[in-house]
């Protein structure tokens, strides 16, 4: 099975006039058709930043893909043309953002911002369009979705504001979806919902969804696999079951130790591991978690420990060179 | 108010007895207290009645429709000149940060916006009427002198137009709304004009309703230096002859003209953007 998104090796710099800030230093990940990837880190470790390096969304003004390659369907993003980029976007791959309402451009209705895409894609006619966005509000659980179409983002309550964002975000049947924080602004009964929501569509669709989080908690309930970064690298990929059983890297172990075993796991944000992330613009050779790691050696602080397989899952990958002597440790 | 005393102004330079004085002061109401002829004037108004010229002996309502065409026609135009200039200049200044065409965009609307009006006006008159003799110099010829003027009235406002709409469209253009756009892969059109535009509009709607309540003093010089007649100059006549009843007319214009637009712009306000709902209607939901 070849892979539906294969990203190698991505860099990517904001130059301001005095400082550099290296948001994404070398990350390579893959999703297969109809996979689940969710990639957690703390705030700032660049999971925005790739998303929309991979997808040319950048801002316009500082920040630029600096080298990797970014291969969807056997095509490299990265080298395509902005009008390529365009065909690509919103058609084969849909995006939803964390806040729903300033996602949502507030002086355009919910039924014009859902038929843009058709639009645009499909050279639909603006009746065809309307219907097909009904058909959307429908299937996003939007009750009496003929009436609602006319309506502006801020007569949407905040859960059907982020379904009427999923319903956007799939209008033209993407073959993936990137879900970046997109539960992370809702309360938790909403959360749940959206979370089952997104679970059914993905499974009627069969499309691959890469869901990015800061709960752990939500994690398990709807990825495939786990992807951990910090500081824009990557430091561990594994399978969800694996994951939780068995963090290699010491940042996956903190992540996983400050979530506290609550039955009803929902909602658990990550409880900060003490001390700071680096500075991105300051990155010296070295682990950068080597300031806050308890498993330091002398050898964290001079070479960068670089991403290799590990276990017995092909795709597991971690970033550590005590991965073993962890890993190891844990199992007994 | 103005100082001095009408009748004196009248009078001037002639022999009058004191009985004269107080005889025109009398058919002028002069010697009334001044809130007496307040509200005779404001029921006068209310009957359309402006009174007549103290110097021509003219009927103001007919003094001011003589001339009201010229000065609004000065006005519509002046505004075209603001909106069409001043919005696609910010646009473009805000899609092209940092870049030459932004730079020179910013400088040019800089010195324009320092630039005193009639000097900037007597400049334009020298080089585009006198040297080149692109326009007529003075002028009630049509369309080709209304040309001049305009750009003259209206490139001010259309600088400070251009640097709102940068400042805002620069705003608006980090929004995340703008990067779901995006997401969808719409054409950088459509990003800029109906996710970007429609939204930085709203604080440049509300410039252009000040901008005009500018217009009258505005047509002012630049109906001077042109030597144009209209409102402006009318204003400017009377202020010099002391002709109160012409004088307050024209005031109740520019106040009228002033809130209307302002109501106008409110309304626009309203259908732009559609957070904005009036009691009525709130009520009702
Ligand atoms: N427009 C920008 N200009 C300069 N630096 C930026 C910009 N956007 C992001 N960065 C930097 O890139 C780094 C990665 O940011 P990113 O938004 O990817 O983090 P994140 O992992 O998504 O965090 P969060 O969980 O808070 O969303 C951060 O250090 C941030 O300061
Ligand atoms: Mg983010």
């Amino acid at each position: 099975m070849s892979a539906l998104l294969d990203v190698r090796d991505l860099h990517t710099r904001f130059r301001t006039p005095s400082s550099v800030i290296n948001a994404v230093n070398g990350v390579s990940f893959s999703v297969q058709p109809g996979e689940t990837l969710a990639i957690v880190g703390e705030s700032g470790s660049g999971k925005s930043v790739s998303m929309l390096s991979i997808q040319g969304l950048l801002p316009p003004h500082g920040g630029a893909v600096e080298g990797g390659k970014a291969l969807f369907q056997g095509i490299d993003l990265l080298q395509l043309d902005k009008k390529e980029m365009r065909k690509i976007n919103g058609a084969k791959i849909g995006m939803i953002f964390q806040d729903p309402m300033s996602s949502l451009n507030p002086v355009l209705t919910i039924g014009y911002q859902i038929s843009e895409a058709l639009r645009e894609h499909e050279m639909l006619s603006r009746g065809e369009a309307r219907r097909r966005a009904i058909d959307l509000l429908r299937l996003v659980g939007i009750p009496m979705a003929e009436n609602r179409l006319n309506d502006y983002p801020h007569q949407f309550s905040g859960g059907m504001r982020q379904r009427a964002m999923i319903a956007m975000a799939l209008s033209c049947n993407p073959a993936l979806l990137i879900a970046d924080e997109p539960t992370t602004a809702l309360d938790v009964t909403i959360q749940a919902q959206i979370l089952r929501l997104v679970r059914r569509l993905r499974a009627e669709r069969g499309m691959a969804l890469i869901w990015i989080t800061h709960d752990l908690g939500v994690v398990s309930r709807i990825a495939d696999r786990v992807m951990v970064m910090y500081a824009g690298s990557v430091v561990e990929e594994a399978g969800v079951l694996d994951f939780y059983a068995t963090p290699r890297h010491p940042y996956s172990r903190g992540l996983l130790s400050s979530l506290p075993r609550l039955d009803d796991n929902v909602g658990e944000q990550l409880r900060p591991i003490s001390g700071q992330p680096p500075d991105l613009s300051k990155l010296k050779a070295g682990c950068p978690f080597a300031p806050r790691c308890p498993y330091t050696i002398e050898r964290c602080v001079r070479e960068t420990p670089s991403l290799v397989p590990t276990g017995s899952d092909p795709r597991a990958r971690v970033a550590c060179w005590r991965a073993n002597e962890i890993g190891a440790y844990h199992e007994q | 108010m103005l100082p001095g005393d009408p009748v004196m102004h009248m009078f001037a330079g002639q022999y009058v007895t004191a009985e004269n004085m107080a005889l025109a002061r009398e058919t002028l109401g002069l010697d009334k207290p001044i809130y007496i002829r307040y509200f005779e004037w404001l029921l006068r108004i209310m009957q359309g009645d402006f009174g007549t010229s103290i110097v021509s002996k003219r009927p103001v309502a007919d003094m001011i429709l003589s001339v009201l065409p010229r000065t609004l026609e000065l006005a519509v135009a002046a505004t075209l000149v603001t909106v069409v200039f001043g919005i696609p200049a910010g646009v473009l200044a805000a899609i092209k940060k940092n870049t030459w065409v932004d730079s020179a965009l910013m400088v040019v609307v800089s010195l324009c916006v320092a630039m005193p009006l009639f000097w900037f006006g007597l400049i334009a008159l020298l080089f585009f009427s006198v040297e080149l003799r692109w326009f007529p110099v003075a002028a009630n010829a049509g369309w080709s002198s209304l040309v001049l003027p305009a750009f003259v009235l209206g490139l001010q406002s259309a600088c400070m137009i251009a640097r709102l709409t940068r400042s805002s469209m620069l705003q608006v253009l980090g929004d995340e709304y703008v990067t779901t756009a995006r997401s969808k892969g719409l054409s950088p059109w459509r990003v800029v004009t109906v996710h970007g535009l429609r939204n930085a509009f709203i604080p440049i709607l509300t410039l252009l309703g000040v901008q005009a309540s500018w217009l009258l003093g505005g047509a002012v010089i630049t109906e001077t230096v042109f030597a144009r007649p209209g409102l402006g100059t009318m204003a400017v006549d009377a202020i010099r002859q002391m002709d109160f009843p012409v004088l307050q007319a024209v005031v109740l214009i520019a106040a009228l003209t002033y809130t209307t637009v302002n109501l106008v712009i409110d309304l626009m306000n309203a259908a732009l953007d559609p957070r904005i709902v009036y009691d009525t209607e709130a009520s009702k939901a």
